[in-house]
């Protein structure tokens, strides 16, 4: 598949498929978390997240002429809209959780800016979203408090997760394929830099109520090797992988500058999507058009 | 950690009974796990987190509607599984169509290791596990068994 004709369909790729990685990489947790009654809702959390994709994939399906499943686990690494945040593998649970705080923080900001499309269907959709979400952002609020507070090893592990995460979680919010038709049409309600604006003012605050604000400063740099588009396009290689700019202006944090992880809205994905996708989508492409 | 006795009601009218505990550093986290060890099958319609020992009963905040998911989940409840003995003989014939057949209970554990170092090492992979998802042949799937 070459860049969707629709730009809708970019929008919804760009969410479902970060949804369909991140519970893949969650329900890794299932049998290792911490404690069983962490495990369960870890598990929980990922069937969310998968189930969220779906919705989304059912309603690109009219679009793209693919069935969720398809969609899901039919495609070329290459066709696949997902974030390098999500795409990581789960490190130790201080990364984990680092990343899950940041990735609810995130999405609900984008979410609720999708609540007002113009495209009702998707409006609709992403409130039933949302309610299952609350839990997600409970989740990652509970653990990054009681993390940040200490004792000295919980914090120093949260800390390094969230340098090692935060600078690709700002790449979250890279643009979009046609994002300037999608924000005139109202389908996407407002650019993504302003989305990025919103969350990256709230999360400073949360980092600096807890003293680990200095995790915007000092983040781990992505340094993985590009997995090229099916169409060997490496476009946008400089702008991409230059340092994502995160300052402090007149009181709040602010992006400047490229993005650190960025391409994946484009096809582009870390060295980690590969081995990734081989086991996510190995049954599928072991049976093609089996059902059960 | 604490020890929590979790509570719940199955119906509006009933009141709230002992169903099982968590443990967890505080009231809140205890909340927070309750509602997925205990009522992800949609068990309840309210739930509750008492310290052991304590009289302190603390309320979840999600309502029912909310309590075990608003998507699909039917594959993890009991009725997600209706069927599953048709849609085994549908698959079987399938299987069979192209010429795979289960003929043989799923190996014990130790014979599935054993067997997965014999393939291994026709597959030529060095760390004798089994061959990645990509390389697993309908054959391969076939020769590990489905039942027991």
């Amino acid at each position: 598949m070459t860049a969707p004709e629709d730009p809708r369909v970019g929008l919804l790729l760009s969410i479902a498929d970060d949804e369909l990685v991140m519970g893949h990489r969650h329900s890794e947790w299932t049998g290792w978390a911490p404690h069983i009654e962490e495990d369960l809702a870890f598990s929980s959390i990922a069937q969310d997240e998968i189930a969220h994709a779906r919705l989304l994939y059912e309603l690109a399906e009219p679009l793209t002429g693919r069935t969720p499943d398809e969609m899901a686990l039919g495609r070329g690494p290459g066709e696949y809209r997902s974030s390098w945040l999500c795409e990581r593998p789960n490190g130790d649970w201080g990364y984990s959780i680092a990343r899950q705080f940041l990735y609810d923080t995130a999405d609900a900001v984008r979410l609720e800016a999708l609540t007002a499309s113009s495209w009702t269907e998707l409006g609709d959709l992403v409130k039933v979203m949302q309610m299952e979400e609350r839990y997600h952002l409970d989740h990652g609020r509970a653990w990054f408090e009681r993390l940040s507070a200490g004792p000295v090893t919980g914090r120093q592990r949260l800390a390094d997760g969230l340098s090692a995460s935060i600078g690709e979680a700002v790449a979250l919010f890279e643009p979009l394929p046609d994002e300037e038709g999608l924000v005139a049409d109202r389908i996407l309600p407002r650019p993504t830099a302003d989305l990025l604006s919103e969350w990256l003012g709230a999360i400073g605050e949360e980092l600096e109520a807890a003293s680990l604000d200095f995790v915007l400063e000092r983040h781990a740099s992505s340094s993985g090797e590009m997995v090229p588009t099916s169409s060997g396009e490496m476009e946008g290689e400089e702008e991409a992988f230059s340092a994502p700019g995160v300052a402090r202006r007149d009181g709040r944090w602010v992006h400047e500058g490229g993005f650190s992880g960025a391409g994946g809205r484009f096809g582009r994905h870390s060295e980690d999507f590969l081995p990734l996708w081989e086991e996510m989508t190995g049954l599928f492409r072991a049976h093609p058009g089996a059902r059960w | 950690m604490f020890v929590w006795d979790v509570l719940g009601k199955r119906s509006d009218n009933d009141e709230f009974t002992a169903v099982g505990g968590v443990k967890a550093p505080d009231a809140e986290m205890a909340l927070l796990l309750a509602r997925e060890t205990h009522f992800r099958h949609k068990e309840g319609v309210a739930y509750a987190v008492r310290r052991r020992g304590s009289t302190e009963l603390h309320v979840g905040s999600y309502g029912a509607e909310l309590i075990g998911g608003i998507t699909d989940r039917s594959y993890r409840r009991q009725e997600g599984y209706t069927g599953v003995g048709a849609k085994h003989r549908r698959v079987s014939e399938e299987m069979a169509g192209r010429g795979l057949v289960v003929d043989r209970p799923r190996p014990s554990p130790g014979r599935a290791r054993a067997l997965a170092r014999e393939q291994a090492e026709s597959h030529g992979t060095e760390d004798g596990g089994l061959p990645s998802g990509a390389d697993l042949s309908p054959e391969d799937l076939a020769a590990q068994g489905t039942a027991g």
